[in-house]
């Protein structure tokens, strides 16, 4: 019988995924970088980070996820674009999270500023965004994990 | 010992991940529009003296009586009514939503301060400069509904001597769903 993981289809997996969290990462930087006020405005509202680094965080943190973005669709660096990745997306999980839990609503500003929300709506996009990006997580660790066939992934 | 060509190296790579990413950061918030850029600090001394446009309401004398300064904090809560009866006998206004918002709509008389913009020290520090009274009330609001940029911006407003801070709660969208006047575009 033949092993669909076995084929082809295993070894384009890698590049495949690493297109995919690319593109993601890329629709979430470019609404940022157009407007870091509305960020920095959306970092604000998680009520945890000191205000002093909000500013260079807003500036900074969409360009890294560009950069990530471009990386790991150009598959240049791409074990240390995943692993990028996977910092930046437990980090916006953990943030989520942690808001949830203290019963917080918040604008994830995950993609840019939107417009307003009720608090309900708030908490359902919460909710949504930690299970996006706890999947982007998991893409990211995938591709940082040795292979079934036990090769390294590619650098 | 060299590491063989093809060799994971992430303490090359993510260095350079994050030197990019300052770099352009940098590059492009000095090319960014006033209502783009933001200030790396707090209070950036580069930052050039804003042009505020500022036009004082005339207040009536009624305001500091009815409404005297905060002994005891730098800001305290307005309701709608409160609101009303202030911007109809001459208080500054003060909106510290972003301008985008602000020029869609504002309560008439209201000056736009967005706390998310760069140079807001510079402009706070012209308004204390500029005000004939800090200890007139003057009323700060923003989107309502648990917008806290209205008490960053009293807290700033505060430190440059302000002593008579209100914050309307209601916020932009309370007064405009009850049909009081506003104004749309960039002047007050």
């Amino acid at each position: 019988m033949i092993n669909p993981l076995n084929g082809p289809w295993n070894r384009w997996l890698p590049h495949l995924v690493g297109w995919g969290l690319g593109l993601v990462f890329l629709a979430a930087a470019f609404p940022k970088i157009a407007d870091p006020p509305g960020f920095a405005q959306a970092l604000h509202g998680f009520a945890l980070l000191p205000a002093r680094i909000l500013a260079p965080l807003a500036l900074t943190l969409p360009w890294l996820e560009l950069w990530t973005g471009l990386a790991l669709l150009a598959g240049l660096a791409r074990r240390s674009a995943a692993l990028v990745a996977l910092a930046l997306m437990l980090s916006f999980s953990g943030a989520l999270g942690w808001n949830l839990h203290r019963g917080h609503a918040v604008d994830c500003g995950c993609f840019g500023s939107g417009a307003a929300h009720t608090t309900e709506e708030r908490f359902r996009d919460m909710k949504l965004g930690l299970g996006r990006n706890l999947i982007l997580a998991l893409l990211a660790l995938s591709l940082l994990v040795p292979r079934r066939d036990g090769r390294e992934p590619a650098p | 010992m060299r590491l063989p060509s093809g060799a994971w190296k992430p303490w090359v790579d993510i260095p350079a991940f994050f030197g990019l990413a300052l770099l352009c950061a940098g590059v492009s918030n000095h090319f960014a529009g006033p209502t783009r850029r933001l200030s790396w600090v707090s209070a950036s001394p580069a930052d050039p003296p804003p042009a505020l446009g500022l036009d004082f309401p005339d207040p009536s004398p009624d305001l500091l009586t009815r409404f005297p300064p905060l002994a005891d904090r730098p800001e305290s809560d307005i309701d709608a009514e409160a609101a009303h009866w202030l911007q109809s006998h001459g208080a500054l206004f003060l909106d510290a939503r972003r301008t985008q918002a602000y020029t869609l709509g504002h309560i008439a008389g209201a000056m736009g301060l967005s706390v998310w913009e760069g140079g807001l020290d510079a402009k706070v520090e012209q308004l204390a400069a500029l005000a004939p009274d800090l200890k007139a009330p003057v009323v700060i609001y923003c989107s309502g509904g648990g917008c806290t940029d209205s008490h960053i911006l009293a807290q700033k407003l505060w430190v440059v001597g302000f002593k008579n801070l209100r914050i309307y709660t209601g916020g932009f969208p309370e007064w405009e769903a009850r049909a009081w006047p506003i104004h749309r575009g960039a002047q007050p």
